[in-house]
């Protein structure tokens, strides 16, 4: 059952809202994102992570709207993670749902573990970590797309 | 207007039933009128003669490019309601059953019928609830006592699971089936998209399958007539799959170029919610003409 407090209830017109901003984060990452060959670059590099982690996010609120009627909320991350992995859709079993789920826990993971570096840090991500962040993201927008019409 | 008519369904008459018209035998019917509306009024009134003698609707397509090529494609067809595109399993098991069925099977954690209510978006909690009792009484979900709450979750396990699988299924096999028949058109289309209530599922029993297709140039006139048997085809399909009507915008590369500079509304909708059937996605297709 969810915890009220960690969760927010939200429609399937919100679904479709966060998956309309979900594409619109993942298109202005990509834009953004340089080789990021050039030291000067590495501040748009850091930018496009920003973006691509808040792309993630939308993509998984999605879903959980659209599926489980509630949404994580607040900066919970472990709550967020674990409660995506609780939707199923697409092809297959209850077990290749099940992978498919967990597959998107642990993308949606990985990104949030870069949250507050690319958001607030000063440190800034190089290529290979954007990389990494959009491909994330790329897979959780793909997925809400596919299921939030 | 009301002369050619008249004699173009004599003409109409002697044709085999539930044939298309190739683009030669309508352009020899229509060569009277010089008047693009005349020719669009003259093609719908030929279909709709045809459809008032056989006490069927009767429907028509008519497609023009820059005046240079004009394809018709007229087919017969029987009205009658069709298939729920919002939710198809609605034609054997009706109500909310589907889209509860849909809910529970969304999730894998227990659900209250409140929270089923919302997600499925359909009918009241009461009426939820009572839905979910006789599923749970068939033993379809199961239901629990939590904490003085009824908690409901689907039953894999039952004998009935693979037939709700193959209900919630339905929804996706309508552009399954379009890609699959489009792969073998020769010519095939340039790239085709679902889009409209069938993409968005949203659509009810009398909603129209609205399919995009652009299509490749045709230079021949056997290249022109088999594009227009092909689309004149893929229509009695997919009626014969749903009941439904399917209504296909049938646009080159060049009119979907101009659309997009004019900020069409559609194209928009397109690439919102279109799904695509065949050769490359929209919004890819745009910016290589770009």
């Amino acid at each position: 059952m969810s915890a009220p407090l960690r969760r927010r209830r939200c429609t399937g017109e919100d679904a479709r809202a966060r998956r309309r901003q979900a594409v619109a984060y993942l298109e202005t990452a990509k834009l953004v994102t340089s080789d990021g060959s050039l030291p000067a670059e590495y501040d748009y590099n850091h930018v496009a992570a920003g973006v691509a982690v808040l792309a993630a996010i939308a993509a998984s609120d999605a879903l959980c709207c659209r599926l489980l009627g509630e949404r994580s909320r607040g900066q919970d991350h472990r709550d967020a993670v674990d409660l995506l992995t609780t939707v199923r859709f697409g092809d297959g079993t209850p077990a290749v749902q099940a992978k498919r789920a967990r597959d998107l826990g642990t993308a949606l993971a990985t990104v949030l573990d870069f949250k507050d570096e690319a958001h607030y840090g000063t440190t800034l991500l190089g290529p290979a970590q954007v990389r990494r962040l959009i491909k994330g993201a790329d897979k959780l927008v793909s997925a809400a797309v596919a299921v939030v019409r | 207007m009301k002369a050619i008519a008249e004699g173009d369904v004599r003409a109409a008459r002697s044709e085999r039933r539930g044939s298309a018209w190739c683009p030669a035998e309508a352009r020899r019917l229509l060569a009277a009128s010089k008047d693009d509306r005349l020719y669009a009024l003259s093609a719908l009134a030929i279909a709709l003669a045809i459809g008032r003698r056989k006490g069927e609707a009767g429907r028509c397509q008519l497609i023009f490019e820059s005046g240079v090529n004009t394809l018709v494609s007229i087919s017969k067809v029987s009205y009658c309601p069709g298939m729920d595109l919002s939710e198809p399993g609605r034609g054997l098991a009706g109500g909310l059953t589907m889209p509860i069925l849909r809910a529970l099977a969304g999730r894998s954690s227990p659900a209250t019928a409140a929270q089923l209510t919302r997600v499925a978006d359909v009918g009241t909690e009461a009426g939820v609830r009572r839905a979910l009792e006789r599923l749970a009484a068939h033993g379809v979900c199961w239901s629990e006592d939590v904490g003085g709450r009824l908690v409901y979750t689907l039953n894999y396990d039952h004998l009935l699971y693979d037939a709700v699988a193959a209900l919630l299924d339905v929804d996706r096999e309508l552009p399954r089936r379009l890609k699959n028949t489009l792969a073998d058109w020769d010519p095939a289309p340039v790239s085709a998209v679902l889009f409209g209530s069938a993409a968005r599922r949203d659509g009810d029993v009398d909603s129209d399958v609205d399919l995009l297709l652009i299509r490749p140039p045709l230079r021949t006139e056997a290249r022109k007539r088999e594009w227009v048997r092909q689309v004149h085809e893929l229509r009695a399909a997919v009626h014969r799959w749903t009941g439904n009507r399917l209504q296909v915008l049938d646009w080159s590369s060049l009119v979907l170029r101009r659309h997009e500079r004019s900020d069409e509304p559609l194209v928009a909708s397109l690439l919102d919610d279109g799904v695509s059937v065949a050769g490359p996605r929209l919004a890819s297709l745009l910016e290589r003409s770009a």
